[in-house]
């Protein structure tokens, strides 16, 4: 009977003196309450941010679809894979419920949610003055860069520059053009002042002052503000920091890493690691993928040619072209870095640049695009030859298809120049004017449910 | 119990004991339950489609023309890598043989009782109740399986799993209970707590040199990891019950439970509940209506609450979201993972019910009626929120939603000489309807296995309804094509879509429509039993009728694109102009144009069927006979589960969901497991 009373005591006692009895915080998972309180959670975070550009909806995989794909670079030639969402998007056929697009389109949220959400809360927190900056920086940088994409792949987006509830998300409408790339000038304009020139150790491969000034010549020469870019470009043209290497096939090298002709590249681990390698880019088991107008576009002797010729990965039944080619790990992944932003790609920009402003017939545009076409082998343009401010542009975006072909780039040049219908046409497919922009995720114009404040791009 | 499954390499076998003790000494009296349970199961991969290896899903679409073995009796690999950009599909057989998949489990429901009568009338219960739940689990896939789109052996991966739930639930409550009269009244006001606590921990190998050892020693350790998760409820009730002389019956009660998973301001729900009864046959006004054994009329109105959402539903969590700097060194990153949401709690149910039983003839005859209306309220849905907020759903409370439906049994018992006959038949409809959703009242569109795959949940409908494209079947030829709205890319022999918005163009988001629910019209079961002397003969038969299964694995096995098996309906579809089929089957064409794999009532099918669950015939011996051998009863019986299926549905079973946690996308099929159908023969002895 005394051993029961005890036992009775014993639960009484287990079951009233539990204070905060319903108060359970996760256990194995950090939450946002006790986050983004020190520096270290803000270098978290940060990484957190780029981990978004790694994702396979953006350069792991989506881009090569959505940009390079849809573009007179790449051919889909399988129906049936993946239902046939990268082959409608290749065809100009995809319903606004391709759910590659979605996802992309999530994806690119998603990390601006991130960026959001690191600036929102850092000014709050005391740390190292640089390494703030830095942080800010690195957030503004990958914010810039994804509504970069954004706004080119669909138009007009929500531009959100603070993190909101999900409810106020519903208020959003989709915002000008303008608007979206005022923001994105206006965070590479302070990303460039607040990163670093380069790095060190584990920290090479963040964004870097240059890759945000780069980056910003490239809005700028998108929006055609020609004047800026060549002002924002020149100093990268003429600084050490960044160079053409000797030899082209260098670049892509997953030997060869970090660079100096990378501004800016996405990077990747093969291994099996959850999420750090990606599968192989324009792998393909069916025909070859490089539309052959890209392969006839090269001069005789062009060293870049080579670097689209498909070759066979061993053990595998794909092939894939030989500027992202890696072995396969045991887990079926590879470790291509994908380059985001190359010296190659400023020369050009620069070019196109000055040439923009005034055609010079001998002068800085001539010397920065024979550069490039000097290292890849093959003879350098005369002014007699492109004569004209008009020829001297068509020329140079030519010579970004041949030297950036396959590296998500053509598909933008096109759209950027209202070449892309005439473009696409030479391969044989006929594509609606009206899919320069694509249809916004139908997902999302089903939760807005709002034809006025958030309707779909004109034609879908 | 040892039992193989219908899938091959897949069963299970459990041992269980039990065990319960109590004594009493004056006022007290205590006791203790235990029973442990230990099964063994041997898992194979059945449910998903091809790219996640569900063996269902692969056979299905493996093409016949592929061996399972070679000559020499090694599996046959051929449809992986085929080529000419034919998916490739592994081995099925193979997969499910050579994969190890282990699963034991060691249960132990266990419980402490001390029951105290403080007077006559009051008492007062204390109980502590576990229930351990152990569960470990190990899997290897050999070096002899390929991997898709890679020829040869493959690198072996393996990884065990083992975890941990403790759940423990103490009660008190306190009893009263008396009668003066012809009256009765009791009571009873206690609290529970209850904390459940689950760890997981996960190590994962590859590498291994052979095939010889599955263990993960033999291998090298690639990943670990490890997980602890916990969910509490406090509970308060207190219940009044009044009786009078069996012929009045009256109830009422109030909960109040507090969960630890709403947010901090809303982890209380508050649950009422009232009852009345009324035996109407213990009148004096029907005691002389003879034809009338029992009446009694009931009726019920009270609130229940569901908590079933994650643990930590309601906080922003951060998942580890690595990146790789420098020298291909990965530097940790975390990120949220979903959106907080501190306004989370208690999703309701109001329900009134009314009904009555009755017995005719001496209880020859038994009749049960019920009627019933539902109010749901704070729905606890995972709601698509806009993308742009960084998220893709949310989980909210959200809406509510109306069930009404009635449910009748009808049953005898009847006995002619030595011949008795049993049978019961019941039959039951409910009609579900959204009557609010969130502010807006917007609809709710949510994606299924696939993108085009939708569901939607709209005021006025039942939850969660098809949203596609109307199929109505093939364009016949070019002169029916100009005729119609089609898609630019639409041939002959392709797919029509209807123009469901009449604008004179096919577009896949405003042509959609409503195309089906997997809510049936109504259900019915009927049981019989018949017996003659000695012998016994039983069978039980269950529908479901006027419900549409959305069969995604049709994706796969019915789209003509020479990639994989199809469906033997492929025979009927469009070759030419002259020779159309049957109009319904789209032409085969190995690029799919004319939008044909877009998700529409072509995927859709009727879900109806009618399934005879089991028969059993059964001979009792002889008692003048068992007697001699010292055995008081001794039952043969032979028995089949499942013998019969009645349904048009193309699955091997309409009882399908590929998704069961989710309310707004139910009814999908991508490959359900098979129903088994057993057949046993058993000798039940009593001594």
């Amino acid at each position: 009977m005394k051993q029961l009373t005890i036992f009775f005591a014993a639960i009484i006692g287990l079951t009233a003196c539990q204070k905060d009895f319903l108060d359970l915080k996760p256990q194995s998972q950090p939450n946002v309450d006790n986050f983004y309180k020190k520096a270290n959670d803000f270098g978290n975070a940060v990484n957190g941010a780029y981990d978004a550009l790694q994702s396979s909806n953006q350069y792991g995989g989506d881009y090569n679809t959505i940009i390079e794909t849809r573009s007179d670079n790449v051919l889909d030639n399988d129906p049936s894979s993946g239902s046939g969402l990268r082959y409608n998007i290749d065809r100009f056929i995809e319903p606004t419920t391709n759910s590659v697009l979605r996802d992309t389109w999530g994806s690119l949220y998603t990390g601006i949610n991130r960026c959001n959400l690191i600036l929102d809360k850092i000014d709050a927190v005391p740390m190292d003055a640089t390494l703030k900056a830095r942080y800010k920086g690195e957030a503004q940088f990958i914010r810039a860069l994804s509504y970069f994409n954004l706004v080119r792949l669909w138009g007009k987006v929500p531009l959100v520059l603070t993190a909101a509830t999900t409810t106020e998300a519903r208020s959003y409408t989709r915002n000008e053009i303008a608007d979206i790339y005022a923001a994105i000038e206006k965070d590479l304009t302070a990303a460039s002042a607040g990163l670093p020139v380069s790095y060190t150790g584990t920290d090479v491969g963040r964004a870097t002052s240059g890759a945000a000034k780069g980056l910003l010549g490239k809005v700028y020469v998108t929006e055609k503000k020609y004047d800026l870019a060549a002002s924002t470009l020149k100093d990268l043209v003429n600084g050490t920091t960044y160079q053409l290497l000797p030899n082209i096939s260098d670049v892509f090298l997953v030997t060869n890493k970090n660079n100096a002709e990378l501004l800016f590249a996405v990077k990747y681990k093969k291994g099996g690691l959850q999420g750090e390698g990606h599968g192989s880019w324009f792998g393909t088991n069916i025909g070859d993928p490089i539309e052959p107008s890209l392969r006839a576009a090269y001069p005789a002797g062009d060293k870049r040619l080579p670097l689209t010729v498909m070759i066979p990965v061993p053990t595998s039944i794909n092939q894939v072209p030989r500027k992202f080619y890696d072995e396969l790990s045991a887990t079926s992944d590879v470790g291509n870095d994908f380059p985001v932003l190359r010296f190659a790609d400023v020369l050009l920009l620069y070019a196109e640049a000055l040439n923009g402003v005034g055609y010079q017939a001998t002068g800085e545009a001539f010397a920065a695009l024979n550069r490039v076409r000097t290292r890849a082998g093959v003879a350098s343009y005369t002014a007699a030859q492109l004569s004209t401010k008009e020829v001297f542009q068509t020329a140079v975006i030519n010579e970004r298809r041949l030297e950036l072909a396959l590296e998500s780039d053509r598909w933008f040049d096109l759209i950027r120049t209202g070449t892309a219908v005439d473009a696409i046409k030479v391969t044989g497919i006929t594509m609606p004017a009206y899919r320069v922009l694509y249809p916004v995720p139908q997902s999302e114009i089903d939760v807005y449910n709002n034809k006025t404040s958030f309707p779909q791009n004109e034609g879908y | 119990m040892n039992q193989r499954g219908v899938v091959i390499s897949s069963g299970f076998k459990r041992y269980s004991t039990r065990a319960n003790v109590e004594v009493k000494s004056g006022k007290l009296t205590a006791g203790i339950n235990l029973n442990p349970t230990y099964s063994y199961h041997d898992l194979v991969k059945a449910e998903g489609p091809y790219l996640g290896e569900g063996v269902v899903g692969l056979a299905l679409q493996s093409a016949p023309v592929f061996s399972v073995y070679n000559a020499d009796g090694s599996y046959n690999f051929g449809q992986n890598g085929w080529g000419y950009g034919a998916t490739s599909i592994l081995n099925p057989v193979a997969i499910a043989n050579q994969v190890s998949d282990k699963l034991s489990q060691l249960r132990v429901l266990g419980n402490v009782y001390a029951q105290y009568a403080i007077t006559k009338d009051l008492s007062y219960r204390l109980s502590l109740g576990t229930d351990i739940n152990s569960f470990q689990r190990d899997y290897y896939r050999p070096s002899t399986l390929e991997i898709r789109d890679r020829k040869g052996p493959s690198t072996p991966t393996g990884f065990s799993r083992a975890q941990n739930f403790v759940n423990w639930l103490v009660e008190n409550t306190v009893n009263y209970n008396h009668s003066f009269g012809l009256h009765t009244v009791s009571a009873l006001a206690g609290f529970s707590s209850q904390k459940d606590r689950r760890v997981a921990n996960e190590l994962t190998a590859t590498n291994f040199p052979n095939d010889l050892v599955y263990t993960l020693n033999a291998g090298q350790v690639s990943s670990g990891s490890s997980d602890m998760q916990e969910w509490s409820l406090l509970s308060y009730i207190g219940r009044v019950q009044y009786d009078y002389n069996g012929k009045y019956l009256l109830s009422a009660a109030v909960r109040a439970d507090g969960s630890s998973r709403f947010g901090r301001n809303n982890r209380y729900g508050y649950f009422p509940s009232v009852s009345a009864g009324w035996n109407l046959s213990q009148e004096a006004f029907l005691k002389s209506v003879s034809w009338l054994s029992d009446l009694k009329l009931r009726a019920s109105y009270g609130l229940t609450g569901n908590f079933q959402i994650p643990n930590y539903g309601s906080i922003s969590l951060l998942n580890y979201q690595n990146y790789i700097l420098g020298n291909e060194t990965i530097v940790s990153g975390l990120a949220p993972g979903n959106s907080a949401n501190d306004k989370l709690r208690w999703e309701k149910t109001a329900m009134f019910d009314i009904g009555f039983d009755a017995s005719f003839l001496r209880n020859k005859l038994n009749l049960t009626v019920d009627y019933y209306n539902s109010n749901t309220s704070d729905l606890l849905l995972n709601v698509p929120v806009p993308r742009s907020s960084g998220f893709s759903t949310e989980l909210q409370n959200i809406g509510k939603v109306n069930n009404q439906g009635i449910e009748l049994t009808l049953g005898t018992r009847q006995t002619f000489g030595r011949f008795r006959w049993e049978a019961s038949a019941n039959i039951a409809a409910n009609r579900n309807k959204v009557i609010a959703l969130g502010p807006s009242g917007d609809p709710i569109i949510v994606a299924g296995g696939v993108a085009g795959a939708q569901f939607i949940t709209q005021i006025g409908h039942p939850i969660g309804e098809y949203y596609t494209m109307i199929n109505d079947g093939v364009f016949k030829n070019q002169a029916e094509i100009d005729a119609y709205p089609h898609t630019t890319t639409t041939r002959p022999g392709d797919f029509k879509f209807r123009d469901n918005n009449g604008d004179g163009k096919i577009d896949f988001s405003s042509d959609r429509a409503v195309t089906g629910s997997y809510f049936p019209k109504y259900t019915f079961g009927f049981t019989n039993n018949f017996a003659y002397r000695g012998f016994d003969l039983g069978f039980a038969l269950q529908g479901v009728q006027g419900h549409k299964i959305l069969n995604l694995l049709r994706r796969y096995v019915y789209n003509l694109e020479g990639n994989g098996n199809l469906f033997a309906g492929a025979l009927d579809r469009w070759q030419s102009a002259d020779n159309p089929g049957n109009g319904l089957v789209n032409r085969a064409n190995r690029l799919a144009s004319g939008s044909n794999g877009e998700i529409s009532t072509w995927h859709i099918e009727d879900g109806s069927y009618v399934r005879v669950r089991n028969i059993t015939l059964g001979y009792a011996l002889p008692t003048a006979f068992l007697q001699k051998i010292n055995v008081s009863r001794a039952r043969l019986y032979v028995t089949a589960q499942n013998p019969f299926t009645f349904t048009k549905y193309l699955g091997f079973n309409p009882e399908v969901n590929s998704r069961p946690d989710s309310a707004l996308s139910s009814g999908e099929d991508y490959g359900t497991y098979p129903l088994p159908r057993t057949t046993s023969v058993g000798l039940n002895l009593s001594f």
